[in-house]
């Protein structure tokens, strides 16, 4: 089960099998805590909701860890398509609520950053999220995917479903529209 | 600034902007760290004290179930032994039959008598003509003897026949695997 944490590093070697020790979830939590919350946070926007996907995730990952199979791709590959499901149950089941009811759409997260937020947070990484938010789910997600969870356009088709070029120029694109919400805000 | 200038410049602040994104550290603001990894690391201890059970059952049944096929193979090939079968008296040793010279059949020990020492190979005996001594058989032919590592002929000439006795070192499988057609004798 070593292998698993050692997988933080080389993102491709098998855990052992048996059940994921302490010490192989430590190793595995503090290298990729960052970059979970990183992305988790890049895709919802708001620190509250980050937080709570982000533990969900850890959590789906302790269960499934020794389900990994290194031959069915490298290990943050595998990783991240956990954290991506559970962004995409999660803006899933906002649909859901908001559908059978106007009053639960109030529960949804702010999209923009809260007060308390505002103070722990710099400037410049409250308007970068705030930025992130304004573009599409897809875009969003793949510029997540590429810069704050740090896979490569060949992971990221795989897990997207798209060819690898084709992530290349949405990225290009998001970017670009990133570059054209940050100058309009300070317009 | 022209326009090249112009996309050079946008190409810069895009550089930057992916720059920004890429060192960008939300995480720092993140008010689980911790406690996550708590709950995460005392969940990992539950299960692995919960685990022993399952764990070596999931190791330890493809092992038994690759054991009973394996077994279940033996047991119902063609060359598993039968219960039933009396042991072979002789072993693998060699069954060697007298040969005939001048239509009578000639005693083993006459013509091979030191060949007892050698534990592959049975002399044979017709009841028949038992009589003829060791003696009387030398007296009348004369055999010319050849011998290798492996083997040891003796070539009789009587005149009008030519006759060759062979003891060599065999297999019993050797002696069994003659086959012809796909057809393997020894299952008959």
């Amino acid at each position: 089960m070593e292998a698993a944490a050692t997988a933080a590093d080389e993102g491709t070697r098998q855990p052992d099998p048996g059940v994921a020790g302490p010490q192989d979830i430590a190793l595995v939590y503090d290298r990729f805590f960052p970059r979970v919350y990183n992305y988790v946070r890049c895709r919802v926007g708001d620190r509250q909701t980050a937080d709570d996907l982000t533990s969900e995730v850890f959590m789906r990952d302790l269960a499934k860890l020794d389900r990994y199979q290194p031959a069915r791709g490298p290990f943050d590959a595998w990783l991240f398509a956990i954290a991506r499901n559970a962004v995409n149950d999660h803006f899933r089941s906002l649909r859901w609520r908001s559908w059978l009811s106007l009053d639960l759409l109030a529960e949804r997260p702010g999209r923009e950053p809260s007060v308390e937020e505002a103070l722990i947070d710099d400037e410049g990484r409250r308007r970068l999220s705030a930025a992130l938010q304004r573009l599409e789910g897809r875009e969003r997600d793949l510029l997540a995917l590429k810069f704050a969870a740090g896979l490569t356009n060949r992971a990221i088709a795989a897990m997207a479903g798209l060819g690898e070029s084709n992530v290349g120029v949405i990225v290009h694109r998001a970017v670009k529209k990133l570059q054209r919400e940050l100058k309009g805000e300070k317009a | 600034m022209n326009e090249r200038d112009g996309a050079g410049g946008a190409d810069r602040e895009a550089e930057e902007l992916v720059q920004r994104l890429c060192e960008t550290d939300f995480s720092a603001a993140s008010g689980v760290r911790e406690s996550l990894r708590a709950r995460l690391l005392a969940e990992a201890v539950r299960r692995r004290a919960a685990a022993p059970r399952w764990a070596r059952a999931a190791v330890l049944a493809p092992a038994a179930a690759f054991a009973a096929v394996v077994l279940g193979l033996y047991a119902a090939g063609p060359d598993a032994p039968s219960p039933e079968a009396p042991p072979s008296p002789g072993g693998d040793r060699i069954l060697v039959l007298a040969p005939k010279v001048g239509g009578r059949v000639l005693s083993l020990e006459a013509v091979l008598p030191e060949s007892p020492e050698r534990p592959d190979v049975a002399l044979g005996r017709v009841e028949a003509f038992d009589g003829a001594t060791s003696a009387a058989v030398l007296s009348t032919v004369e055999g010319r003897v050849t011998e290798s590592k492996t083997s040891r002929v003796v070539r009789w000439e009587t005149g009008d026949q030519v006759f060759v006795l062979e003891t060599r070192v065999v297999a019993l499988e050797d002696i069994f695997s003659t086959r012809s057609m796909g057809t393997d004798y020894r299952r008959l």
